[in-house]
């Protein structure tokens, strides 16, 4: 009996320990965004965070996520999770912000909101056209990035369509 | 015996004709320049590694790039290939067989520039994305896979060499008559087929100038706007007739 509990107590205390999840490394992301029939605000955060600090970064969601809070790429009260679903709308402002772009009349007087920053980005060839509730896949994640570096780099995406 | 002495012809002559073929023998690549992430899959590792300086490819490896980062490839003296950031792309097939390097590149996503200049060996190379397939042969130009779309996208920097561009879905066929360099000339060697969203640039060139590459020869023309278009706008009775800049008043004082 006492030999049974012993051998039992280590097996429940393995049960109850949560399991960690594998930190992904280098490109493994990139892959596995590839694959995503939806994005997340986590691949989101990781890639934009990447573009702007011209290197990949393998930081936690938290650690990227107040870097991006603090340089105003993000809003904290959008109280997104890292598994939340992306949208057009949320890529778009960050993508608006991360890359100082500057709007047109109405958002310089009114501030950025969502559904300007996508009609910007989607001037400006950065996003396929689309609506700002409308959830991006990862494959157009890739897009968007890869266009985002491209606009960081030269200013414009005019090579990405050549 | 009559037949004996013929099946021993024959076998002699496919025996000769089975040594006149070329010799395949697999090949590697090297890379000789990493920037920033890259990561790369050969055949013998179980999972993706970190790419280094000098690494040899060979057929069946993997590499892909992150953000800002890019890898050189070198496949002999006078083949080259950058793989651009974010791009995945794998080695389907390297071999040298005879005087010929035989590369297939598939593109998963990303942009690859090639760049293949004359040398001892030639070179026949493939790269494939999801939809599509271009051939490549002594030149430069990049080819560009957009993850989303499917399709594919070549530039070319240079008028010499062969590239053919096929695309599974095809709407509209762009050949060499088609389209001119910087300098008029008509570019020959081009096959290419596209729809809305395979396209082949050169120089630059974007696609409403090479739709209205007919019209090139109105570079010098005193009206260049003479085209069916404009001419309908103009002369339609309905639509409002529209002063040519070319006919309006010079302001006075102007010399």
């Amino acid at each position: 009996m006492l030999a049974a509990a012993l051998i039992a107590v280590p097996v429940v205390a393995q049960q109850e320990k949560p399991a960690e999840k594998p930190k992904e490394s280098r490109t493994a992301y990139l892959r596995r965004i590839f694959e995503k029939d939806r994005a997340s605000y986590g691949d989101a955060c990781r890639a934009v965070l990447s573009v702007l600090k011209n290197e990949h970064s393998d930081a936690d969601f938290a650690a990227i996520s107040g870097d991006l809070a603090g340089r105003g790429v993000v809003r904290a009260d959008w109280g997104l999770q890292e598994t939340s679903l992306l949208t057009k709308g949320t890529l778009a402002y960050m993508v608006f912000q991360a890359l100082e772009l500057k709007g047109g009349v109405t958002m310089r007087l009114f501030g950025i909101n969502r559904r300007y920053a996508l009609r910007e980005c989607v001037q400006r060839r950065l996003m396929a056209s689309g609506t700002v509730d409308e959830y991006v896949t990862g494959r157009e994640l890739i897009d968007v990035i890869t266009n985002a570096a491209i606009h960081k780099e030269q200013g414009h995406t005019d090579s990405q369509y050549k | 015996m009559r037949l004996m002495l013929s099946v021993l012809v024959l076998a002699a002559a496919a025996g000769l004709a089975g040594s006149q073929e070329p010799k395949r023998e697999d090949f590697e690549a090297t890379l000789v320049e990493v920037k920033g992430t890259v990561d790369v899959k050969r055949p013998e590792d179980k999972d993706w590694v970190a790419a280094a300086r000098n690494m040899k490819l060979k057929k069946g490896s993997e590499i892909c790039t992150s953000v800002s980062s890019t890898a050189g490839l070198l496949f002999t003296g006078n083949v080259k290939i950058d793989v651009k950031p974010l791009t995945q792309a794998k080695v389907e097939d390297l071999a040298k067989l005879g005087n010929t390097l035989n590369v297939d590149l598939k593109l998963k996503f990303g942009s690859i520039e090639v760049d293949i200049q004359k040398g001892d060996l030639n070179s026949d190379m493939k790269v494939s994305a999801p939809n599509s397939t271009t051939s490549v042969s002594g030149s430069h130009g990049i080819v560009r896979a957009p993850a989303t779309e499917g399709g594919c996208r070549v530039t070319l920097r240079t008028t010499t060499g062969t590239w053919r561009h096929d695309a599974s879905q095809v709407e509209r066929a762009i050949f060499g008559e088609d389209v001119a360099d910087n300098h008029g000339n008509q570019l020959r060697d081009l096959r290419a087929l596209a729809d809305s969203h395979d396209f082949i640039d050169f120089f630059g060139r974007n696609q409403d100038e090479l739709y209205q590459g007919r019209f090139a020869g109105k570079a010098a023309d005193s009206d260049p706007w003479d085209v069916p278009f404009f001419d309908y706008a103009n002369n339609s009775p309905t639509a409002p007739r529209v002063k040519r800049a070319s006919t309006l008043p010079l302001p006075p004082g102007t010399p």
